[in-house]
């Protein structure tokens, strides 16, 4: 479904990203694992358009994705973005129509709103209620839901869990693997090591620019070094 | 007496108050899309009022020229963003500011270039006929420059907040980057709200030509006052904007009745510095 090939980017002369090389097949739920600093972030950012890429390419059913980020919303890949970046003084229900601005989400939004609404019931409470004044958990419910109302083939989130409640993470994770379920191919950045794995059929390790161990579940649980790195075992 | 002279007052400073709120509406509208403060904006309006001049000498009223400034000013715009602005843009604010300020000594000078330094007016079909109304005497290109202006800043205000190009709009003022990955083709909307804003210009431009003397170096006071409603009415917010242009007008108009014109003329400034000391961010903040 998704196909990063020896992706580079960064910020102006400074190279963030060094070769990045991974996949997600059709109905894959695949982890991306990193620290603070890893590239996680930037790597989002070129994959979606929003800086240029240095080298490399990003396939999307094995077609080189567009470079406007219009495009490639259009196309079918949506990113939920690190800290949720809702939109603070638009009401729940204007930030969901904003998931719905390229052509082909807009025609399917009536139904789409349904469907997002049903998956996160309080954001119906919440309809007219500006998103600046909701917990971070609804903003995350928010962010997850504006971006389904994109009709994403394929969803990547950027550390969903930041800054919520482990309760709040839970029910979070809880909709990514009803999500999964129903179909959606899933790439999940966190730092949440454990839980990620635990969820995903795949993960990657991202460290400084660099994948640098790629397995399923109990590959990368039975790891010494990943072991070390993330979980101080 | 007294209280017929302060309504004539606070009307006239209304009708004023709408065409100044237009003004730092279209002012408002390109900072909240692309981060810029246009100082030109004034010599705009100015390049408007003197494309109603030109189109008087061939004998065509300033409220038939309207339109058809429009339509140049649209064109204007979106050549002014494809050209100047979008180059500059990604260099930051500074590089915007330097940008319009050089666009302010341009525009004049080829004011002055192709219409000379002397003072010039244009008349219109309803130049010097009043409205009577009680004891109330307005002058009728007063009451349509307002009425026009105040319905086209509340229909703008319309537009920013119930359409979808109008939440776009917000979007981008918000969180130009959750916006672009929401799929908001930002250089379409950029490009738009700059047709759109000098657009506005060339209308009111023809519209309160009547009330105004010409010269090539009038604009600088409009940006001023723009620029002065739009800080107090919250940087970005269309709604204060509107309500900020309103009150300075009335607040001007009547501040003149009571305590003269020089008195009157300090009133934008002296709100202006009130609110900076009191409420710097504008009278209607948002969060």
């Amino acid at each position: 479904m998704l196909q990063i090939c020896e992706l580079e980017a960064g910020y102006g002369q400074y190279r963030v990203l060094h070769g990045i090389s991974l996949h997600v097949d059709e109905g894959e739920f695949v982890a991306l694992l990193g620290a603070n600093g890893a590239g996680k972030t930037t790597l989002m950012r070129a994959v979606t358009g929003l800086i240029p890429k240095a080298a490399g390419s990003v396939l999307l059913d094995g077609r080189p994705l567009a470079d406007d980020p219009a495009d490639i919303v259009q196309s079918g890949l949506v990113l939920v973005p690190e800290g949720r970046m809702v939109f603070p003084r638009m009401s729940v229900r204007e930030n969901l129509l904003m998931g719905a601005t390229v052509p082909r989400a807009h025609a399917a939004r009536t139904r789409q709103l349904e469907m997002v609404l049903s998956i996160f019931p309080r954001l119906g409470e919440r309809y007219a209620q500006l998103a600046a004044t909701m917990s971070g958990g609804e903003q995350q419910m928010l962010a997850i839901g504006r971006a389904l109302m994109s009709l994403p083939r394929m969803l990547m989130l950027d550390e969903p869990s930041l800054g919520l409640s482990p309760i709040m993470v839970q029910e979070t994770f809880a909709v990514l693997k009803q999500l999964h379920a129903s179909g959606l191919s899933l790439l999940l950045i966190e730092q949440n090591v454990v839980a990620s794995l635990e969820m995903a059929d795949r993960a990657y390790v991202l460290e400084n620019g660099r994948i640098t161990l790629e397995g399923g579940h109990a590959e990368l649980m039975g790891n010494d070094r990943l072991r070390q790195a993330y979980l101080g075992l | 007496m007294a209280t017929v002279l302060v309504l004539q007052a606070a009307l006239q400073g209304l009708a004023i108050g709408a065409i100044i709120a237009l003004i730092a509406l279209s002012m408002t509208l390109l900072f909240a899309v692309c981060g810029l403060v246009n100082f030109a904006h004034g010599d705009f309006l100015a390049l408007g009022m003197y494309g109603a001049l030109l189109l008087a000498g061939v004998g065509v009223d300033p409220y038939l020229a309207a339109p058809a400034v429009l339509v140049v000013f649209v064109a204007i715009g979106a050549l002014l963003f494809v050209v100047l602005v979008r180059p500059v843009q990604r260099s930051g604010l500074l590089a915007g500011a330097q940008l319009t300020l050089g666009l302010v000594f341009i525009l004049e000078n080829l004011m002055l270039i192709g219409f000379g330094g002397t003072h010039q007016t244009v008349r219109n079909v309803l130049s010097d006929r009043n409205l009577s109304l009680g004891g109330l005497v307005l002058p009728w290109q007063l009451v349509v420059a307002g009425l026009i202006t105040g319905v086209l800043a509340m229909l703008l205000n319309i537009m920013i907040a119930h359409t979808s190009f109008g939440r776009h709009i917000r979007a981008i003022t918000q969180n130009p980057d959750a916006a672009a990955l929401m799929g908001v083709r930002i250089n379409r909307v950029q490009m738009t709200a700059f047709a759109l804003a000098l657009g506005l210009l060339g209308l009111s431009g023809p519209l309160i030509v009547g009330q105004f003397t010409l010269t090539p170096d009038m604009g600088l006071d409009y940006t001023l006052r723009a620029l002065i409603v739009m800080v107090l009415g919250g940087l970005g917010n269309f709604v204060g904007s509107f309500i900020a242009g309103l009150l300075v007008g009335v607040g001007e108009s009547v501040a003149t009745l009571f305590f003269g014109g020089a008195i009157g003329a300090m009133v934008p400034f002296g709100l202006l510095l009130a609110v900076l000391l009191l409420r710097p961010t504008g009278l209607f903040a948002q969060r």
